[in-house]
């Protein structure tokens, strides 16, 4: 639980690393966190502490994932590892991703054949 | 010479047919047809060349003493219009539209046995149809067939006037494997189906639920719906931090996607779980989640393995 701490230990560092960011402020991760946290079921108006927290093990998941998936193969990072990752735990998630890479290969072909037929048109 | 010829012929067409096969090739379009498709289907590359040199010589028997020989390379020495095994030799140009004519209409004639066939459940015993010349590779003939497409010609091909006839060793082990690989591939296409249809139903089941469950929201959760699918997390702002968590390494963009999905995904599970607890206590409900209360789901959810990497 030492990383939790650590985590949780940002609030009380946080003035000071505003400072020392200016241009990433709120690591405008916040208001899409504000959003998304509504949308999940908190109020219109979350406190911004709690945001502060989620910002927080976000960011730590989102940097753990990368750490662990340069670990996992050559220094470069390779999109099947993470889906590779999460079979194990998560089914919903290897779905979710899954169901989203193939939808965005989708768009890019439809995309392709709108442009190649577009001159025509 | 001749018999420089014949060894030649013999190392081309190692794979062929036997003579039975050849005599019936001309008689009648029907018979010549399937005993086209066996003998393409026994040597695939060489079909068009047996075919060629087949039609050329037909029945001439010759003055080889080599009963093994198929008769058709004995005309050899005799004439060199007889010696071609190629498709570009102008006297049979004659012969292959009708071949191709001969292949179309058996193919259709196939596809219509097929699909009347899968719609009953039958056991394996006629080989009407043979589904794959070659044996390792069943999957690509249930696509060939259901979807009917003509590339499938070269290969797969009627046996029947085959087994009524005496076969050889080689048929006669592709007849039997064909016919229970014939059986498993048609339990397997009508499992497939079942699934496949299976799968659009419940495809439909759910969509149709999410309809009714759209219809019967309200105003509010309406918009928190539509915030909830709309919210992200940019992607411009993930690489960036991802480029930062990985020193610059490259990556697809794929990754980007993946981790901005996954991301959210852990922000629903600890907001989900947060507000469960919220509301377990009667004070704390309806208000803001608190830190605490995200801090505490954060714990169980890293507890229960869900954040686990």
């Amino acid at each position: 639980m030492d990383d939790d701490e650590d985590l949780f230990a940002s609030d009380v560092d946080e003035d000071k690393e505003k400072n020392a960011n200016p241009e990433d402020k709120k690591h405008a991760l916040r208001r899409d966190l504000r959003t998304m946290v509504y949308g999940f079921g908190d109020d219109k108006e979350p406190s911004d502490k709690t945001l502060d927290v989620l910002e927080a093990i976000v960011l730590n998941y989102i940097k753990e994932l990368c750490q662990l998936a340069m670990k996992v193969g050559k220094p470069d990072k390779m999109a099947l590892e993470d889906i590779h990752y999460l079979i194990r735990r998560d089914s919903k998630k290897f779905s979710r991703v899954k169901d989203l890479l193939s939808m965005s290969e989708e768009l890019k072909k439809a995309r392709k054949q709108f442009d190649e037929v577009k001159p025509i048109l | 010479m001749s018999s420089f010829s014949k060894m030649d012929a013999m190392d081309l067409f190692g794979g062929l047919s036997s003579d039975e096969e050849e005599e019936t090739y001309a008689p009648t379009p029907k018979a010549s047809t399937s005993t086209l498709m066996a003998e393409m289907e026994m040597s695939d590359e060489d079909g068009d060349e047996a075919m060629e040199a087949s039609d050329t010589d037909k029945t001439t028997s010759g003055s080889c003493p080599d009963q093994i020989v198929p008769s058709m390379f004995v005309e050899m020495p005799t004439t060199s219009a007889q010696v071609k095994f190629f498709l570009s030799s102008d006297e049979d140009s004659m012969d292959m539209p009708d071949v191709e004519q001969m292949v179309r209409d058996s193919i259709s004639r196939l596809e219509q046995e097929t699909k009347r066939k899968l719609q009953e459940v039958m056991e394996a015993t006629k080989p009407i149809t043979c589904m794959e010349p070659l044996v390792k590779k069943p999957k690509v003939e249930i696509e060939d067939l259901t979807t009917a497409q003509l590339p499938t010609v070269p290969e797969p091909m009627p046996m029947t006037s085959d087994v009524d006839r005496v076969p050889q060793g080689k048929m006669v082990r592709k007849d039997i494997e064909s016919v229970r690989i014939k059986s498993a591939v048609k339990q397997e296409e009508e499992k497939e189906k079942e699934n496949t249809a299976g799968k659009l139903e419940y495809d439909e089941k759910e969509r149709l639920k999410m309809e009714l469950l759209l219809k019967n929201f309200s105003k509010e959760q309406l918009d928190r719906y539509e915030v909830f699918r709309q919210s992200k997390f940019q992607r411009t702002m993930i690489r960036r931090l991802m480029k930062k968590f990985t020193n610059n390494a490259p990556f697809p963009e794929g990754a980007v996607i993946a981790v901005a999905s996954l991301a959210k995904m852990v922000v629903g599970d600890i907001v989900e779980e947060a507000l469960d607890l919220r509301d377990a206590k009667e004070d704390e409900a309806e208000q803001p989640l608190q830190p605490h209360h995200i801090r505490q789901a954060y714990y169980k959810l890293a507890r229960d393995g869900t954040i686990r990497f």
